[in-house]
């Protein structure tokens, strides 16, 4: 394989990826909207002021703001449930997203940690 | 082949491991299934039936519509953002996510009747079967509905010699609510709700079972009890304060123009997290349309005029006896309730996972009082109370406990009657090696019937009762 051969495939590549990652950020908000509003709210606000109430507030949320990615991906893979579950609240356990709800949770990490805390 | 002592001894210790791990399930109810939380999320235990955390009581109360994944009532991935919520478009179809089934088999079962005789040691495989329809139909309306078959007989009895019944040895019911609710501000809202149990049910005050209830229409359909038609108008205000009234065709029978019931209820949810909630309630109900709690009023649907040979209608469980706590007196006369008036006042206390810690403490001060066409009428005043205890949410217990304080029945010349039977006790021992999987064994040392105390020879107290089984919801 010569070397244009060689760059024009790398170049096609290169546009394959570039307009992935676009994906998976408007994926990730997606994916937010789709499986952790309900409970966290639209702008991760929470839900403590309706009832039932689901969920903290994921907005300025120290665990989110200051936790490591693989802490918090642990959290949406395992759920926190029973006695783990942190808020003596209202809030029922939180579910444990596997693949399917939460295909790329790295992604959901990122969005929970920068836009979401716009 | 000689016996292997150790490889006996592995094999056992090996089963009785497997036996004692708690294993997560993944067979979930619907609402598990719609919402993706877990059984606990709602419940403290749901053998032999459902208790609730405080999520699981306000889901209710607003009428199962929140928290639903809205994607679900659609087409799987279907995102519904850009399209409308409900109307002509939109099917709310969804029936593998939203359908449910409950069995509860006995084991074994036996004891002794009132008069100290031993019964015949029988099983029940299939004591219960129930399916659940249940969950949101649009954004803002839900439906509870349950379909069931309830065994009720003897024939797999394993002592000799016990045939048990025909084969008229079941009956089903069902049972049906639609709910609806409304924000009208922080933690606030307004419902309303129809459907053919009493209106308790809107705040599942109906439970926890073993607690003295007069009322007792929580079943709807046909079957134990005639069918009744309930109007629910409700309200939870500032996460704390409850209020209901709510309107009922009566326990007597289905018609509104002969006299109906009236139910209200009043409510302050003092403590109110999971680990800690505490429910203050006064509930009341009064008519013109009940049955009493002396008597059992016939009310069979399969042999309303005679009984085929060896059917009876208390053989089939048919009988129309008003509320789920026994008040049946012996030798009472048959009256026809003119009106009555009757209150429930409760306190219940609930906490999951503090620790490895989970209770339900609720006691009970229930009384009624009624008016008979005669000129004569009863009072009853009941206590109760009831404690479910688990450990890791998998060892557990649950006892029962409640006694007449008054039950005095004043005839039409003004004689006061009063009765007498000894205080009522049970306690259940649970295993729940998964959290939709229940054991239990079911211990009520005494069975006993309920006399005048004029006719105190005819008490008969030597009663007992067993039951092994299990619960599986799927």
């Amino acid at each position: 394989m010569g070397n244009k051969t060689l760059i024009a495939t790398l170049v096609l590549l290169g546009g394959t990826f570039a307009p992935a990652a676009a994906v998976a950020a408007t994926d990730a908000a997606e994916n937010y909207k789709l499986r952790c509003s309900t409970c966290h709210g639209a702008n991760g606000q929470g839900t403590r002021g309706t009832l039932p109430s689901l969920g903290p507030a994921l907005k300025g949320n120290p665990f989110i703001v200051n936790g490591s990615p693989a802490a918090i991906k642990g959290v949406i893979r395992k759920g926190r449930s029973g006695q783990k579950r942190l808020y003596d609240d209202t809030y029922p356990n939180m579910p444990a997203f596997g693949f399917e709800p939460v295909p790329d949770p790295e992604a959901l990490v990122a969005y929970l940690k920068g836009d979401l805390q716009k | 082949m000689r016996f292997n002592w150790k490889s006996f001894a592995t094999a056992a210790l090996g089963l009785a491991g497997m036996l004692l791990v708690p294993i997560d399930s993944q067979a979930m109810p619907s609402f598990a299934r719609q919402t993706g939380m877990n059984c606990n999320s709602c419940h403290i235990g749901t053998d032999n039936v459902p208790n609730f955390t405080r999520t699981g009581r306000i889901f209710a109360m607003r009428g199962y519509v929140r928290p639903t994944v809205r994607e679900r009532l659609r087409h799987d991935s279907e995102l519904v953002e850009d399209l409308p919520q409900y109307g002509g478009d939109y099917l709310a179809l969804n029936w593998d996510d939203f359908f449910a089934a409950r069995l509860i088999s006995e084991l074994a079962q036996g004891g002794r009747n009132t008069s100290g005789v031993k019964n015949d040691w029988t099983s029940r495989p299939l004591a219960r079967m129930a399916f659940f329809y249940t969950g949101p139909i649009t954004d803002w309306l839900g439906l509870w509905t349950e379909l069931g078959y309830l065994g009720n007989n003897s024939i797999q009895s394993v002592t000799a010699g016990n045939t048990g019944p025909t084969g008229l040895n079941f009956y089903a019911y069902d049972e049906y609510r639609l709910s609806t609710g409304m924000d009208i501000g922080p933690n606030s809202f307004i419902g309303m709700s129809i459907g053919n149990e009493n209106p308790n049910v809107v705040t599942q005050w109906v439970f926890p079972a073993g607690l003295p209830d007069m009322w007792g229409n929580g079943q709807g359909g046909t079957g134990r009890f005639k069918e009744i038609m309930a109007i629910s108008f409700h309200g939870f205000f500032n996460d704390m304060f409850w209020a209901q009234v709510a309107f009922v065709t009566g326990d007597d029978n289905i018609s509104w123009s002969d006299g109906s019931n009236q139910y209200a209820a009043f409510a302050w949810n003092i403590f109110r997290t999971t680990r800690n909630d505490l429910w203050l309630a006064l509930e009341l109900y009064r008519g013109r349309d009940s049955s009493t709690q002396m008597t059992s009023v016939k009310n069979s649907f399969i042999c309303p005029g005679a009984c085929p040979t060896g059917v009876s209608d208390s053989s089939l469980s048919i009988t129309n006896q008003r509320g789920g706590t026994n008040g049946l007196i012996v030798g009472a006369p048959v009256v026809e309730v003119k009106d009555f008036n009757s209150y429930k006042l409760r306190i219940e206390h609930s906490v999951a996972d503090r620790g490895p810690h989970s209770w339900i403490l609720s006691a009970v001060l229930h009384g009624t009082k009624e008016n008979h066409v005669d000129g004569g009428k009863l009072e009853r005043t009941i206590l109760g109370g009831y404690v479910r205890y688990f450990y890791n949410r998998t060892y557990g217990f649950y006892a029962t406990t409640w006694k007449d304080m008054t039950y005095d029945y004043t005839t039409p010349a003004g004689v006061v009657r009063k009765t007498y039977q000894k205080i009522n006790y049970a306690l259940t021992l649970l295993w729940n090696p998964a959290m939709n999987f229940s054991t239990h064994l079911v211990i009520s040392p005494r069975v006993q019937n309920r006399v005048f105390d004029d006719e105190r020879s005819k008490y008969l107290g030597k009663g007992k009762s067993y039951s092994l089984g299990f619960e599986y919801n799927f």
